[in-house]
């Protein structure tokens, strides 16, 4: 009896227990269902660092009747191979139908970008849109932008930037009735104290932006009246644009700076301080940065209403979550997920190149240093023995863009006659280093510092072996981060070979090759060439296609004599859009504008 | 009791001070300097201190690495980074009592107490839902499997918990953004499937059971009701996720107090959570099971068995009670190793937790005030969780309440 009734009671329990594992189930089940499933459905994000402050009345857009700067719908466009001129003149018409309207306004997007900005200050932002520009261009704009199709420099937040025969005198013309975020009137007082704050950056607190570099080529700035401003640089350059269309032309009301009490405070809440068609409204560190289109831009209505920028660790979760609709934007540097991309069909893109983006840097002599890779002959073996395609093949399984040329083939100003690869020649290397050994003063050996990202492993890999192949007796250092290859090379200058990358843009070839001419203050190598700096001379003073390719020829022809360092792949940024995104427009430095841009319904 | 809890406290400053002074000490050994995270691969030559090189070494002169090695020291100098390690200790942990935790070095405008305001609750939130998940999910299992020791339900909760531990946390992430994120369908098809099978088992018992009390007038066919009841309920509830399943985020997290409300907050942390509970699920059922199969020989079992108590009495307030000792410990280790271990899953969901900004912002951008900071909140954390542990042994515990007395 007694077993009858445990046994009834165990059948009990069993029916209870059941119930309960059911009940378990279907609640955490159910609450999960209860979850919005609406991806798009991005609502309003939390205002957790400020809210806006209070603006002026609207002012009636200036502007907004006046011909929009050219705004073409993203596409898988490489650069051009027709190239451009590179001064400034009226912003081409807008091509119909792929800009915003007031009827097109609605919508939100996120963005997947490549890393964290440092800050929403410009001076603090390491540069490109690889690094924080795309935000910061949402809250500032820029004064002038390049054309992508075109190649142009055209004005933006500018009325006009026009320069006088010798480039050494740039007028710039600024709109009527354009405002910062607080009010205040962007005016010609306003660009001269923004810029004036690049003369003096302090790294220590965080002011790190390499764009000081252009602003110093001001020797002067004149306010000729309230909506007029000349620029008296130190020497000609026809390239002048490019600074104010990068970070110095984000201008700042540093009357807010004031009013924060600083750079620290006013680069996490730089509300009112940015006359951009956008405002902040959530800035959280390794979270998200949220901006909210502003009522009253200059350049009439912004038609996607919130823009979220977050950071997907890794390519691949991040072009994932593009997959996954959680991003409609994404920022993709790895060759292998911009492969995997197109091959899904996803080339509504817009494509930035970086010829040079990896080099080994050899050290020529640096600081009085003698390395081995101070004998041409050398550096010669290192650039005939490192085939860029077998590097690409070990790092990127064969999908990157591999050439040990200055400029790649999608490059503006490339011609296939005067940028041709130099072929590898394993034999010819191994008689040069044999060479040199012979002499007995060195042994074969040299190191290749490089950090340990899991690509550059491969590709120190593949190096070593290359090298080794024709005689040298590698020594890889690339069990630190990239911090300590910094160390190596920037602080201590004690390295031969490194791994690197002098990203040079087509918009401004002249800025990151000057690090190669004699006297440069951000000249790592110790490389010294007269010829060069007379070639990189002659490129500052280039002022249209023709010119600017025949002093990159020279250039390149310099390079292959004197072989400051070896090139083996251009770097590729790819940012892909949703398909139904249109009319944003893409500008140097891998920067992007969005106060055009719209959501196709 | 109070002094029981002040004794307990008293202890977390030494243990918090050994874990400061060794997480100091590692850091300084470490590889990496701070000062270059903070001034960049090529940090702007301040005008004055180019003027001060060039009437130095002469207008000539290549200044670039002096500049750099210039910018460099001023760094250094300014966060004292050459200061001896005693002293640069002591100021830390001066301003660490009185809250004050540093700025972040690599943002300095944002505190090393914010950043830790801002990722602590979300690292919290998981690790609670987490443990939550696995406490809900394994007690139920565990006294079942011991009840029904070496039958078909303990075998396959034996070899499952096995397969799971057996796993890594990342893979069982990746595991579940597959199937819950790119291949839904499939396992909408397979609950459907196996809720199904439940309801037709449920049915099939229910109607024995009719026809049992049919036949004999059983006592058992008055089961017959709650099984019906339980098989609509799955049905209903598997129906329902068929049609309307959850569309759970490959990455991301949406905060409760967000506009998007708690249910995007429960959808967003329902993965990273399932990720961690799982295998602490597979640890506290095997657990749990073995406690209560070694509790159930004890003799006031049979003693209470004798008394003619029903199974659910035995088994929830004589059995369960000492057996979860084990399980309680094992819980406060489990939570606090989710307070502090989940970076990879916050890495893999791309959450906004404590993990990620120890290990991302802090370690390696060889930023020591984060790391400082977040490891001295977490140890307290830790430390804080054990000693409620401790008191909850004095709760549950008769015998440890009468050693105290």
């Amino acid at each position: 009896m007694l077993t009858r009734k445990i046994s009834t009671r165990r059948i009990s329990t069993k029916r209870k227990m059941q119930a309960l594992v059911a009940l378990i189930l279907s609640l955490s089940l159910i609450a999960a269902a209860c979850g919005s499933d609406d991806d798009d459905d991005e609502g309003t994000g939390p205002v957790e660092v400020e809210t806006p402050t209070t603006q002026a009345a609207p002012d009636e857009p200036e502007s907004s009747d006046e011909p929009e700067a050219e705004t073409p719908e993203p596409s898988e466009t490489s650069p051009p191979a027709t190239p451009p001129p590179t001064t400034t003149t009226e912003p081409p018409p807008a091509a119909a139908g792929d800009e915003c309207t007031e009827a097109l306004r609605g919508g939100s997007i996120t963005m997947g970008v490549f890393s964290e900005t440092a800050g929403l200050d410009p001076t603090v932002t390491s540069g490109s849109g690889v690094t924080g520009m795309i935000e910061l261009m949402t809250l500032y704009d820029v004064l002038i932008r390049l054309d992508s199709d075109t190649g142009q420099y055209v004005p933006h937040l500018a009325e006009s930037l026009e320069s006088n025969d010798d480039y050494t005198v740039w007028t710039l013309g600024l709109r009527e009735g354009v405002q910062f975020g607080n009010g205040d009137p962007l005016d010609a007082d306003a660009v001269i104290a923004s810029l004036n704050r690049w003369s003096n950056l302090d790294a220590s607190i965080g002011q790190r932006n390499q764009s000081n570099a252009f602003v110093s080529f001001i020797t002067e700035m004149t306010k000729v009246d309230d909506l007029t401003v000349q620029f008296t640089l130190d020497s000609p350059w026809a390239g002048f644009p490019y600074t104010l269309s990068d970070e110095p032309g984000m201008i700042v009301n540093v009357n807010v700076i004031e009013e924060r009490g600083g750079v620290a405070e006013f680069s996490r809440n730089p509300t009112g301080g940015g006359a951009g068609p956008y405002e902040l409204v959530r800035y959280a560190p390794q979270e998200e940065i949220v901006v909210r289109a502003k009522d009253d831009y200059w350049g009439g209505p912004v038609c996607i209403e919130e823009i979220k920028f977050v950071r997907v660790p890794g390519a691949p979760a991040t072009y994932d979550a593009f997959q996954n609709d959680e991003l409609q934007v994404a920022f993709l540097r790895e060759p292998r997920v911009i492969a995997e991309a197109r091959e899904n069909g996803d080339t509504n893109a817009l494509v930035f190149l970086k010829n040079t983006g990896g080099v080994v840097m050899i050290n020529n002599g640096v600081r009085g240093s003698t390395p081995p890779t101070t004998d041409l002959r050398l550096r010669r073996a290192i650039m005939l023995a490192l085939e860029p395609s077998v590097l690409d093949d070990r790092a990127n399984e064969g999908t990157g863009r591999p050439t040990n040329a200055l400029l790649d083939a999608g490059s503006f100003y490339y011609d296939a006659d005067l940028f041709a690869q130099v072929p590898t020649d394993a034999d010819e290397a191994a008689r040069l280093v044999e060479e040199v050994k012979a002499e007995g003063n060195w042994d074969g050996s040299i190191r290749l510092h490089c950090h340990n990202a899991p690509s550059r492993i491969d590709w120190a890999l593949a190096a070593e072996a290359l090298l080794e192949s024709v005689g040298f007796d590698v020594e890889v250092l690339n069990d630190g981060t990239i911090l300590d290859l910094i160390s190596a090379v920037l602080v201590n200058a004690d390295y031969d070979l490194a791994c690197w990358g002098f990203n040079l843009d087509d918009e401004t070839p002249y800025i990151p090759l000057l690090q190669h001419t004699c006297t440069s203050r951000s000249n790592r190598t110790g490389y010294c060439d007269e010829s060069m700096d007379a070639a990189i001379a002659q490129l500052r003073l280039a002022g249209n296609y023709g010119e600017t390719q025949a002093a990159l020829a020279e250039v390149w022809r310099v390079w292959q004599e004197t072989i400051p360092s070896v090139a083996y792949e251009t770097t590729e940024e790819y940012v892909v859009f949703k398909d139904n995104i249109k009319g944003v427009v893409g500008t140097q430095a891998s920067g992007i504008l969005f106060h055009n841009a719209f959501i196709e319904q | 009791m109070t002094r029981l809890v002040t004794l307990k406290l008293i202890r977390l400053v030494p243990v918090m001070f050994l874990v400061s002074v060794l997480t100091f000490s590692l850091l300084e050994v470490a590889p990496g300097d701070p000062a270059l995270t903070i001034m960049g691969d090529n940090p702007p030559c301040p005008s004055l201190i180019e003027q001060e090189l060039v009437a130095e070494y002469g207008e000539e002169t290549d200044i670039s690495l002096l500049c750099t090695q210039a910018v460099y020291q001023s760094v250094r100098e300014r966060f004292n980074l050459d200061d001896p390690i005693w002293e640069r200790y002591l100021i830390w942990l001066g301003n660490a009592v009185t809250g004050d935790l540093g700025i972040r070095l690599t943002n300095q405008s944002f505190t090393v107490l914010e950043g830790i305001q801002q990722t602590f609750p979300v690292t919290l939130q998981i690790a609670i839902f987490s443990m939550g998940l696995a406490l809900l999910v394994s007690i139920p299992m565990g006294v079942w499997a011991a009840f029904h020791q070496g039958k078909g339900f303990d075998r396959l909760s034996g070899g499952s918990s096995f397969a799971i531990i057996s796993i890594p946390s990342f893979l069982i992430g990746l595991l579940l953004i597959f199937f819950f994120v790119w291949r839904p369908w499939m396992l909408r098809n397979v609950v459907l499937i196996f809720a199904m099978i439940w309801v037709a088992w449920l049915l099939w018992s229910a109607l024995k059971r009719i026809v049992s009390r049919m036949v004999s007038g059983s006592e058992a066919g008055a089961h017959a009701t709650t099984d019906f009841v339980l098989a609509a309920t799955v049905a209903l509830v598997a129906l329902g996720l068929f049609f309307w399943w959850p569309d759970f985020p490959r990455q991301g997290f949406s905060r409760w107090t967000s506009d998007e409300g708690i249910l995007e907050n429960f959808r967003t942390a329902f993965l990273p959570a399932l990720t961690v509970a799982l295998t602490e699920i597979a640890v506290f059922t095997r657990l749990l099971r073995s406690d209560i199969i070694a509790t159930l020989q004890e003799d006031f079992i049979l003693s209470a068995r004798a008394r003619g108590f029903s199974n659910r009495r035995i088994m929830f307030r004589h059995a369960l009670r000492p057996s979860s000792f084990s399980l309680i410990t094992l819980a406060g280790v489990a939570f606090g190793r989710a307070l502090g271990g989940t970076v990879i899953v916050e890495t893999i969901f791309r959450l906004p937790g404590m993990g990620r900004f120890i290990v991302d912002q802090g370690v390696r951008l060889n930023d020591y005030t984060v790391v400082m900071g977040g490891v001295l909140v977490l140890t307290t954390a830790v430390v804080l969780l054990n000693t409620g542990v401790d008191i909850a042994y004095y709760y549950l515990d008769p015998r440890i309440r009468r050693g105290r007395r």
